[in-house]
């Protein structure tokens, strides 16, 4: 709401500084977004919330004003101030004739009083159209309303300083004589003023001329009645509203007009006699059409003032600050209400202020202007409630410090992505019904794509060595109209040296598949959660289209990936980006990317059993238990250790997972550990074979291991490798 | 062979100790001293044999040179053992001179990761409100719309809504707007007294731009309990702003509107760019608006069964962007989700 200072003046007298004004409009909620010198004048431009219509006036602001400057608030000429319903019946009988007069012109009917409770209608003659006179122009471009010519400059003006939206009419292009307001009929249309035909539904609430549309109620009139150069006689409407109705109108045809703004926040009952003997005063002033008769007021069933309880004693322990009851009322008057006292205060509030309905309302005045600020700031009393962090967000936390300390950076992208073909294409994606863009026209089913976007962006701006991990929700659509699933998920891609520095060696600076492992272990090892299995991509059966939170096997090198399972399922997959897709995304490196499905790990973790199905819900609110179970200390060892090497020749299929899977299986309990320290091919080792060198640790609990212990187990391990994976042993 | 210890052999062997002193402190490396070492104090060194001539010696001779040989063969010790520390410390001396290295060189090592800075500042707000006494919870992105509005007293077509223009999914599905949903689950689910937290992605259909993105974080909280003030959520963000923005940090709360709180306010902090003085990022007016709270509406409550007549409440909202921005003099909020690692490793 623009406001002109030198309007404003015209009501209310002010002489503290403009932007002392607007510090003390800000303290009551009508904060100015800016304050700008318009030649002579001064504008604020001023944030209405939408619960305050009534302050979408010049009157509305003064009244503001008027109560923080407790100043009285001057009614301009032929305004009543919010006269009340009732005297309407008195005044209708003493001028029944001049009614009648104006009823000869044009006759009114109300179909739907539920959607228009009130409607009055003023009939000019004599009109002049030309343009109106030079304060008048100033003041509506001082509001941002471009003139046009007099009478619908009145219009405007009235509504600019009363709020009351008022529609002109070309009354002799009503041909019918008759106004009837009614909602449309279905496929009924109209033109609007903005040249637009537009197609009418049963909810909106038109005004016809007994057989069409002639005008858009409370949004805008129509093109065939719009008054115009050789405009005689007018017909000036001024009506009250169904507010939902006009806001579903409004949007439905996605026009968004000034009244419309006004009606659908809520607009006065009583304002149109009010805005229409002002419209009348001015025209005459300006010489611009002179009125005929009296106003025509269809008002069937005047609506009442409220009439709210409040209790002194209660508004002061909500807001937390005594204001003596006295003061409440002074509040309350200013603001227009009318106040009976006693030991809790019967308040009857304005018209103009829908808002106020209940008693909480009349709080939120009184402290608004009793001042917040004033209010002082306390610590909640009575019993404390210990301070937690919900189970899931605390592994979160402990993924995110893994990843960290293993040299990730974390990226956050959009959830919102494309729903055709892109890129890395996954499985189809839960589609928004009105996306702004089409680049964001569905949600994220997987994390790889936006990772992989990520190494993309930073390689085209050379920075080609990027290590980031993402964490957050993937949504797997659940068909048309269902609720997407949402399930927490976490990918990792590797592009590049991850050491820093001179002179270190390429090959030991690039991450590659293995640094990407160890990074897996980690986070693994950190949750405590052991892995069950190993399965080479190139292994596995064709993706289950759909069924899983992992993307498909066709983004990953089908040599170089894996699927990790732990607790019974496939919960990560990692390997190397399928080079077309690297080649594809211009990626300078070749990256390594591993998705892991976060939510079954939490659930594994969180010791449910193996294989249990993960729920497609969100859990509950009530915190379920611990996720990540605290680690159980086993003890030092109490004997020394025994250390043997084994280096065993394998064909190149066999893979070094089972080659440690058979280790393990033979050497018995006295095991500690059996760690890879070498990995060979090349002369003297055959062709299609290569020499993998193990270190193993094995220790009894109970006593120091002989040597014959020690070559007892090798023995054993010996035999089994060469039986089971067709090992040559090396010494 | 003599007849009596002389005075001859007595000098002979203060000279076999001068010569051994002598030789040790001239041998130049710890082989030399080895060898000096041997000829002295080895099996057929000449100490060694001093000893076996004092079988020739007459008996009453005997201790006295005895004596003499044995006081000889420790200077000796001392000696190779004075030379062999001396050797050794030069030694060491010069591979240390040997091992310098230019400790101007730039470090080398592994790239280091970092938390995004808008997860960093989520849970460092959250922190400050677990020491109050709040629940870090969590809820769907995805919302019925009846959550997302009409429990919070915004029904279809609210004017409200507008300034929350929402993505839909179909079915009366939609994006949340605000965690402000998460309060409504979390007062279905529980009794008072309660006080919660719960942060994440929010969805509004603005486009982009350097203020607005359609995807954002926002932090929503609330506290429900006999005697619930107004003045409580004035005393709790305030202790929140001091704790985030510093001991020193101003605030100013001013009437606003949002269906599900009355009163409703919105506070702001003194500018923490310009001190208050007025600068471009607080339009002039030395205020920054931070959040917006207010006191449940009666109504939010009694359709979560909670007598509002008895219980009171308050709650706020605030987007995280805003506040890590402010902090780290951040200008563009599409730099959070673009993944520029420039910039993600500097805030
Ligand atoms: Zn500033």
């Amino acid at each position: 709401m623009r406001v002109s200072l030198e309007w404003l003046r015209e009501y209310v007298d002010i002489d503290i500084a403009p932007d002392v004004l607007a510090e003390r409009l800000a303290g009551v909620g009508l904060p100015a977004e800016e304050v700008v010198r318009v030649g002579e004048d001064i504008v604020l431009d001023l944030e209405v919330t939408s619960n305050r219509p009534d302050c979408l006036c010049m009157l509305g602001i003064a009244r503001e004003v008027g109560l923080l400057l407790d100043r009285p608030v001057r009614f301009p000429d032929g305004y009543a101030e919010h006269p009340r319903a009732g005297r309407r019946a008195g005044r209708a009988r003493r001028t029944a004739s001049a009614r009648r007069e104006a009823e000869d012109r044009v006759r009114v009917e109300v179909e739907d009083p539920a959607g228009c409770p009130r409607f009055t209608a003023v009939v000019i003659d004599d009109v002049r159209i030309g343009p109106s006179p030079a304060w008048m122009q100033r003041r509506l471009e001082a509001a941002g309303v471009r003139a046009i010519n007099t009478v619908v400059d009145v219009t405007n003006y009235v509504m600019l300083e009363t709020g009351q939206p008022m529609h002109a009419f070309d009354c002799d292009r009503i041909g019918t004589r008759r106004l009837l307001v009614r909602r449309a009929h279905p496929g009924e249309t109209l033109e609007t003023l903005d040249g637009l035909a537009r197609v009418l539904e049963p909810e909106m609430l038109v005004i016809t001329d007994g057989t069409k549309p002639v005008s858009l109620a409370g949004i805008m009139g129509g093109r065939d009645t719009e008054v115009g150069e050789r405009t005689a006689t007018v017909l000036l409407e001024a009506a009250y509203w169904h507010a939902p109705t006009i806001g579903r109108t409004a949007r439905r045809l996605g026009l968004r007009t000034e009244a419309a703004a006004r009606f659908e926040r809520g607009a006065d009952p009583n304002a149109p006699p009010a805005a229409q003997s002002r419209a009348a005063r001015l025209l005459a002033e300006i010489s611009a059409g002179r009125t005929v008769g009296e106003m025509i007021d269809v008002y069937p069933a005047p609506v009442r003032a409220a009439t709210i309880r409040l209790r002194p004693a209660r508004a002061s322990a909500v807001l937390g600050t005594e204001i003596a009851p006295a003061e409440m009322v002074r509040i309350l008057r200013a603001l227009g209400c009318r106040v009976t006292s006693g030991r809790t205060l019967s308040v009857q509030v304005p018209t103009f202020r829908a808002d106020l309905v209940a008693e909480v309302d009349l709080i939120e005045e009184l402290a608004r202007v009793y001042g917040y600020d004033r209010v002082p700031a306390t610590l909640p009393r009575g019993d404390t409630t210990p301070g937690t962090m919900a189970p899931v967000l605390a592994a979160d936390r402990t993924v995110r410090d893994t990843l960290v300390r293993c040299g990730l950076v974390e990226t956050l992208t959009l959830t919102l992505v494309r729903s055709g073909p892109q890129l890395v294409d996954g499985d189809p994606r839960a589609a928004i019904a009105n996306p702004l863009t089409h680049d964001h026209d569905a949600l994220r089913r997987s994390l790889v794509p936006g990772a992989l976007e990520v190494l993309a962006t930073n390689a085209a701006r050379r920075l080609e060595d990027a290590h980031v991990f993402e964490l957050g929700r993937i949504f797997l659509p659940r068909g048309e109209g269902g609720r997407p699933v949402e399930r927490r998920s976490l990918a990792i891609a590797l592009m590049g040296r991850w050491r820093g520095g001179w002179n270190v060696p390429e090959d030991q600076a690039l991450a590659d598949l293995h640094h990407l492992r160890w990074m897996l272990d980690a986070l693994l090892g950190e949750l405590a959660l052991p892995v069950d299995d190993v399965r080479p991509l190139s292994d596995a059966p064709a993706d289950l289209a759909g069924a899983s939170p992992l993307g498909p096997a066709r983004w990953w090198h089908p040599g170089r990936s894996a699927d990790l399972h732990v607790g019974g399922r496939a919960a990560v997959r990692y390997g190397e980006l399928h080079p077309d897709l690297a080649a594809a995304s211009k990626l300078p490196h070749r990256a390594y990317v591993a998705e892991i499905d976060l939510e079954a790990l939490y659930v594994v973790a969180a010791g449910r059993p193996a294989g249990a199905r993960v729920s497609d819900e969100i859990p509950p609110l009530p915190a379920p238990p611990p996720i990540i179970a605290a680690r159980v200390f086993t003890g030092l060892p109490r004997y020394p250790e025994v250390e043997r090497d084994l280096a065993a020749v394998v064909p190149d299929t066999v893979a070094a997972g089972r080659v440690e899977a058979i280790i393990r299986e033979t050497a018995g309990p006295w095991l500690e550990a059996a760690e890879l320290f070498d990995v060979y091919a090349g002369p003297p080792i055959p062709t299609g074979h290569r020499s993998l060198a193990y270190r193993l640790r094995l220790r009894a609990p109970d006593r120091t291991l002989a040597a014959d212990d020690a070559e007892e187990i090798l023995t054993r391990v010996r035999i089994a490798l060469r039986t089971r994976a067709g090992a040559e042993l090396r010494e | 062979m003599k007849e009596q210890l002389s005075a001859q052999d007595l000098q002979r062997i203060a000279e076999i100790g001068r010569e051994a002193e002598r030789a040790c402190d001239e041998a130049s490396s710890e082989a030399a001293l080895e060898e000096v070492r041997i000829r002295y104090l080895g099996r057929q060194g000449v100490i060694a044999q001093a000893f076996r001539t004092l079988a020739s010696a007459p008996p009453e001779d005997r201790p006295r040179l005895g004596q003499s040989i044995n006081a000889l063969k420790a200077a000796v010790e001392e000696a190779v053992q004075r030379r062999a520390e001396s050797l050794a410390a030069a030694t060491r001396q010069t591979r240390l001179a040997d091992e310098r290295i230019d400790v101007t060189l730039p470090g080398r090592g592994p790239l280091s990761g970092r938390w995004h800075v808008l997860s960093r500042t989520m849970e460092e707000i959250a922190e400050i409100f677990i020491g109050l006494g709040f629940e870090v919870v969590e809820g769907p992105e995805v919302e019925a719309d009846h959550d997302n509005f009409e429990r919070l007293n915004m029904p279809p077509y609210h004017p409200a809504r507008d300034a929350q223009d929402s993505f839909y999914l179909g079915g009366g599905w939609v994006l949340r707007t605000h965690t402000t949903a998460v309060d409504v689950h979390v007062m279905d689910q529980r009794r008072p007294p309660m006080r919660a937290i719960s942060y994440g992605h929010c969805y509004r259909r603005d486009p982009v731009d350097a203020s607005h993105s359609p995807m954002f974080q926002q932090l929503d909280g609330f506290m429900v309990g006999e005697g619930v003030r107004f003045s409580d959520l004035k005393g709790v963000l305030l202790h929140f702003a001091r704790a985030f923005f510093g001991p020193d940090t101003r605030t100013r709360f001013a009437p606003s509107y949002f269906p599900f709180t009355e009163p409703s306010a919105e506070m702001a902090i003194g500018c923490v760019i310009c001190g208050g003085r007025g600068c471009a990022v607080c339009k002039r007016s030395g205020w920054l608006e931070i959040l917006g709270c207010g006191m449940f509406h009666p109504r939010v409550l009694e359709m979560s069964g909670i007598d509002p007549e008895r219980y009171t409440a308050f709650a706020w909202g605030m987007g995280v962007e805003r506040p890590a921005m402010l902090r780290h003099r951040i200008d563009d909020i599409r730099l959070f989700y673009e993944g520029d690692l420039r910039f993600l490793r500097q805030v």
